[in-house]
């Protein structure tokens, strides 16, 4: 295992395969994609449909891992903090994805049945269980309130996600992503289901999380209007990264 | 702690669960209303031998055997039995009003001892009562004031008085004013009274028509020698002095009781001389003298017998150890009086429980149980099958919420329990309710089912087929808390493979879910 250092990517892909088998055919949707992420960095990844962004994010975020190396083919290797992610165990896994990394999807995807405040705080929930939520209670329902406010909901906490915009959703979503302070937000094509305006408040949202450069965010999208608002956008085609370039944004630049 | 938050709002606000959850509850009240149904029928055969035999029942039937006095003197002296009464049991003809007759088993006994020994004293139906019984919400029952008040025309008699004759089973003769026999009648067997909710009506409210007081009955017996043999039947007329009503059928329609001393008369059972030889008239010629002389008779003399002595052992006693106490005394006496006159007889004596005379029943009973119980809990597997359906289903509907709770860090056991957790809910609160169900079920059964009689015309309990008046209303709690945690079990059985399932499922196909 590498030790981490500022200087070493927070998030790495490196020659990235990934093959779905749909029936009796394997589909590869990675075929060899390398991108990294440098801490504090805004990254877009840029593609159509089916260039294989989705799934890159989900490998990024543990949620699927990589092929396994067979035949002399390398499957290829997720790193945070140069740890691999093949190497983490099932419980050190879960705790990636429930501490270290935030999710935001197209669809929002908000449990229907929670208020606005449940679905930020189940996340917490989550990675405190029981005992240790009970402890940190007041602490964490803080910090959703204050995650909420900053997202503009403070006055919608009893709400149920049928009774708010796409918009809004989005923004819960973004808040729930963030309760644990992850150091990586995920976002899967964050506008991709919301007007232009509401888009905008979404993007709005999210950089106003960046927590003043320390947090890391890796956005999928297929708007090339949205990746301009990244630090720099990596273009994804047909499973392979072919084109790397910096964009206006404000955040540090890493090499590729 | 996620668990407990989704389990909460999906059980208010799904549909489905609470089908399950109902479904739960009918399988749990559908087996605890027969496990106390049938159960307490059981536990109540069991236990009514006690009203009215005791706990062991000593025998020799038909001739019966002597010496009882000393049985009873032992048996008493031991210290794990209470009491021992003696009686006479055969069986006889009930000569009634208006020419008919009535089959029944005819009980002789000492009424003070035997009401030491069973629960003869609470049989006595009709006595003053202060309060209406639990069923009788009119306050219509006679005995509730002056029985003056509910009948008319001569022979009135107290309730107390006829409370005082049932337990000494005594009348007077009105001829010679001197105490004899009476007779108290199981209160089904004249046919002078139906039963009401909780309490019996008297069909008549004319005095002389009512039988316990002082009405009468014609007793034939038909008497057996010591080998067996049968002698000419015997007839008495004997006043009737009160009724029993002791809830079990077989007593209340076919069994009357008198005093012993009345039965041992008629059965020839009473001690005393008895010629062997007849002298008289006949006349021999004395050897020394040569004179005619007179043959004086021969006799022996004989002593009393009974049929029967019932037992009864210390309260809270087991019953083996009633048994062995029993055995005990008996053993002794039989081997202190097996050689003297009649000893003969004592070798015949059987000793027996309520339990054990009843035996091939209470066994049909047992086995009618657990292959009734078998069956409903077999049909109670529906509600597994029915949680497994419905968890499958909601499993599927909350794909995308298992593929967000996975995605936000929540582990497979996790996931599992979220589901495992929301089927115990669902047991722990159909279980609950299918409790209350049923409790309130066989509380009330005999207001359901005479309710369902009078309404519908359907009436299930058939008294003269299960023994008992009253169908069982108690539910046992250790039986409550087995069904309620096989309810409980059946739902997370039930959920099992469905928890699996979500557990196992892959995130990313989940959030992609449909």
């Amino acid at each position: 295992m590498s030790e981490h250092n500022d200087q070493t990517p927070i998030l790495e892909a490196r020659d990235v395969r990934k093959t779905y088998r749909l029936g009796r055919v394997d589909v590869p949707v990675l075929k060899g994609a390398s991108i990294t992420a440098a801490r504090g960095e805004w990254l877009a990844i840029l593609g159509a449909s089916g260039s294989g962004k989705s799934t890159m994010l989900h490998l990024l975020g543990g949620l699927d891992r990589p092929d396994a190396s067979r035949g002399g083919k390398k499957g290829g290797e997720i790193l945070y903090k140069g740890q691999p992610l093949r190497k983490m165990g099932a419980r050190r896994l879960d705790r990636y994805r429930a501490a270290d990394v935030g999710f935001v999807f197209q669809f929002y995807h908000l449990l229907p049945e929670l208020t606005v405040m449940e679905n930020v705080l189940i996340g917490a929930m989550v990675l405190h269980g029981r005992l240790g939520y009970r402890k940190r209670r007041d602490e964490i329902r803080a910090r959703a309130e204050s995650l909420l406010k900053q997202v503009g909901l403070s006055e919608r906490l009893r709400h149920r996600p049928v009774e708010l915009s796409g918009g809004e959703r989005q923004r819960v979503a973004v808040a729930r992503a963030l309760v644990n302070d992850p150091g990586v937000l995920l976002a899967d094509e964050p506008t991709g289901n919301l007007d232009r305006a509401s888009g905008g408040e979404v993007l709005e949202s999210i950089a106003s999380m960046r927590d003043e450069g320390r947090r890391t965010i890796v956005m999928v999208t297929h708007d090339a209007t949205v990746a301009a608002r990244a630090d720099r956008v990596i273009e994804l085609r047909d499973g392979l990264v072919v084109q790397k370039s910096a964009s206006g944004g404000v955040g540090r630049a890493a090499a590729v | 702690m996620y668990q407990g938050l989704l389990t909460r709002k999906y059980l208010t606000r799904k549909i489905m669960p609470l089908l399950s959850a109902v479904a739960v509850a009918l399988c749990t009240a559908m087996v605890l209303v027969t496990w106390s149904v049938m159960g307490g029928f059981l536990n109540t055969l069991l236990t009514s031998g006690r009203a009215m035999m005791g706990d062991v029942k000593i025998e020799v039937s038909g001739v019966g055997f002597p010496y009882y006095d000393d049985l009873i003197e032992r048996l008493e002296a031991h210290p794990d039995l209470v009491a021992a009464a003696p009686a006479v049991e055969w069986f006889g003809q009930i000569g009634l009003p208006h020419g008919r007759v009535a089959q029944a088993a005819v009980w002789g006994v000492d009424p003070e001892r035997y009401a030491r020994v069973t629960h003869y004293t609470d049989a006595l139906h009709w006595r003053p009562i202060d309060t209406p019984t639990r069923r009788d919400t009119e306050g219509a029952d006679p005995r509730l004031g002056p029985a003056s008040e509910y009948f008319t025309g001569p022979g009135v008699r107290s309730w107390d008085s006829v409370l005082q004759r049932g337990l000494s089973l005594t009348a007077i003769d009105e001829r010679t004013n001197e105490p004899v026999p009476g007779i108290a009648l199981g209160i089904r067997l004249s046919g002078q009274s139906r039963p009401r909710p909780g309490w019996y009506e008297p069909t008549s409210r004319f005095a002389e028509d009512f039988l316990p007081f002082g009405g009468r009955v014609t007793l034939v017996v038909l008497p057996s020698d010591t080998q067996g043999r049968m002698i000419e039947p015997r007839a008495r007329i004997v006043q009737v002095v009160n009724e029993i009503q002791s809830g079990i059928a077989q007593v209340d329609g076919q069994t009357a009781i008198t005093r012993i001393d009345l039965m041992q008369d008629l059965l020839g059972m009473r001690g005393g001389e008895r010629v062997i030889e007849p002298g008289g008239f006949r006349v021999d010629i004395d050897p020394v003298t040569g004179d005619e002389r007179f043959v004086a008779p021969v006799t022996v003399s004989e002593p009393s017998r009974v049929t029967t002595v019932f037992v009864r052992g210390r309260d809270g006693l087991s019953m083996d150890a009633i048994v062995e106490a029993t055995r005990g005394a008996t053993e002794a006496f039989i081997h202190a009086n097996s050689d003297r006159p009649q000893g003969g007889l004592l070798r015949y004596l059987t000793l027996a429980t309520w339990e054990e005379i009843n035996a091939q029943f209470v066994a049909a009973v047992k086995k009618e149980i657990g292959l009734v119980l078998f069956l409903f809990s077999f049909i109670s597997l529906t509600a597994v099958f029915l949680v497994w359906a419905i968890f499958w289903s909601m499993v599927n509907e909350k794909t995308k919420d298992i593929g967000i709770l996975r995605a936000i860090g929540a582990s497979r056991r996790g996931v599992a329990w979220l589901w495992l957790r929301y089927a115990l809910s669902i047991g722990v609160v159909g279980s609950a309710l299918g409790l209350a169900i049923s409790y309130l079920i066989v509380r009330n059964i005999n207001e359901i089912h005479d309710w369902m009689d009078t309404a519908l015309g359907l009436s299930i309990w058939d008294p003269s087929i299960y023994l008992f008046a009253k169908i069982p209303d108690e539910v046992d709690p250790l039986h409550a808390a087995v069904v309620g945690l096989g309810g409980v079990l059946a739902a997370i059985f039930g959920a099992m493979v469905p928890a699996i399932r979500a557990a196992r499922m892959d995130p990313v196909r989940a959030l992609r879910f449909e």
